[in-house]
């Protein structure tokens, strides 16, 4: 009686865990792939005769937008249907923790990516000429909006075939929910912030075509430094997944596992985004005044340096929540 | 008319592309004896370009000038497209005869072809400078 329970507890958290990677990772690449569209409608009007090179773009910019939400595709198929193995409550926990880790994880990647495809395509009606730069340019700042959402995928996967069967039940279900937690939630404020910077480059080429090389040079940085909060989400996913907790039944010991991924997870999204505002603000300036690129690129980083000390902070208390509390 | 005819350009380019890489790879694949890995890479890869295909030819109905139906449609083509990306994936869960991770990969053919084509063009340029 009690194994059937544990089975059928195993099978909700792999269905519920499903329906939210998949449900979430679709919120974000439709808002992205949306906004794509929108601006290529405001291309279009602008400049009807290249609509078909507008299309083109915008075809291109939404096939690439769409990966986080097939990631969630793939880790929800993947909950939904593999064979769960022995069960026990350690898995139900994994597998839960596996879906909310790539539902929010795809949020912010499908958004951010949709940026550069809609000021690609505002782009070429201003300089049809630098098309082919145009959709490279986007393709680049694209494809590294995605990592995040990679990040999250390579935990979900980890907490979907690692075997954590020997660990103790109390506290290690809340670290493993934690582990979700911690990447999926943190890596929101990176991917949307990577976006930020992605468009600006954009628009930034678009608008000085010389300044192409500096364009994407901060471009790049701004976009690398805006993924550090998804990278301390990942970190101390690590940790909760690896880490032997000594068996302890108390709620608290539970609780403070499960804060320390909320925390990482819930501090990381706002540097990423205020991360990706100062990518934004020096990328969009280099391009109008590229002589001061050196001088924009460095209040950039410090911009961005000190947003990234809230992220620090969340980090530090769940370290100690995970190693002091 | 001009439009349409770009986008399809666009779409055999690509999808043909990715087709002839799903099918290059797993016949060497196959040659190494793993027919699994073949075999989901070709399933995968043909949904892609599939769902590449579908996402250009639903672009004319899509843009229609009824707003409301526009975005049924859209809804609509979507959720098509999520549905059959989902069969080669569940398949290959289901079937040993598919191998998982190889179908995952046939399933990002096109946006594979799409970045190593920029890729190239990035490199070559900075190769020119």
């Amino acid at each position: 009686m009690m194994e059937l329970d544990v089975q059928a507890w195993v099978k909700v958290a792999a269905f519920a865990g499903g329906g939210i990677a998949m449900g979430l990772g679709a919120v974000g690449a439709a808002i992205g792939e949306g906004y794509t569209a929108a601006q290529a409608n405001v291309a279009v009007a602008r400049s009807p005769k290249i609509s078909g090179d507008i299309f083109k773009n915008m075809l291109v910019g939404q096939a690439v937008a769409e990966s986080a939400s097939i990631f969630a595709l793939v880790v929800a198929i993947l909950l939904l249907f593999i064979d769960k193995g022995d069960p026990n409550m350690l898995k139900a926990a994994a597998l839960f923790g596996a879906g909310v880790s790539m539902g929010f994880g795809a949020i912010g990647s499908g958004v951010g990516s949709g940026f550069p495809g809609g000021q690609a395509c505002l782009g070429l009606s201003r300089q049809p000429a630098m098309a082919n730069r145009l959709t490279t340019n986007m393709l680049i700042g694209s494809a590294v909006c995605q990592t995040p959402a990679i990040f999250s995928m390579v935990v979900a996967l980890m907490l979907l075939f690692m075997d954590f069967s020997n660990a103790p039940l109390h506290p290690t279900w809340a670290a493993l929910i934690g582990a979700g937690l911690s990447t999926g939630l943190a890596a929101i404020g990176s991917g949307y912030g990577g976006g930020m910077a992605a468009g600006a480059s954009c628009e930034g080429v678009a608008r000085q075509p010389e300044a192409v090389g500096n364009v994407t040079t901060i471009m790049l940085v701004g976009q690398a430094v805006a993924q550090t909060p998804s990278i301390f989400g990942l970190l101390v996913s690590f940790i909760l997944m690896f880490k032997t907790f000594p068996e302890s039944t108390q709620l608290q010991a539970a609780m403070a596992l499960l804060g320390a991924g909320l925390c990482t997870g819930f501090g990381g999204i706002g540097p990423g985004v205020g991360n990706g505002m100062a990518a934004e603000g020096a990328v969009r300036w280099v391009a109008r005044n590229v002589k001061h690129a050196a001088d924009l690129m460095r209040i950039m980083l410090v911009g961005q340096a000190v947003s990234q000390s809230t992220a620090i902070y969340a980090m530090v208390v769940s370290l100690v929540l995970i190693f002091v509390v | 008319m001009e439009t349409d005819t770009t986008v399809l350009d666009t779409q055999k380019k690509y999808g043909s592309r990715a087709l002839m890489l799903a099918i290059g790879a797993g016949l060497l694949f196959l040659a190494m004896g793993q027919k699994e890995i073949c075999r989901g890479l070709v399933l995968g890869g043909v949904f892609s370009t599939v769902n590449f295909a579908l996402m250009g030819q639903s672009l004319r109905y899509r843009l229609s000038d009824n707003r409301k139906a526009a975005t049924r449609r859209s809804l609509a083509s979507l959720l098509l497209r999520y549905v059959l990306l989902a069969i080669p994936l569940v398949l290959s869960v289901r079937s040993d005869r598919f191998n998982f991770p190889a179908t995952v990969v046939g399933i990002f053919m096109v946006q594979l072809v799409i970045m190593a084509e920029h890729g190239k063009r990035l490199i070559l340029s900075f190769g020119k400078q």
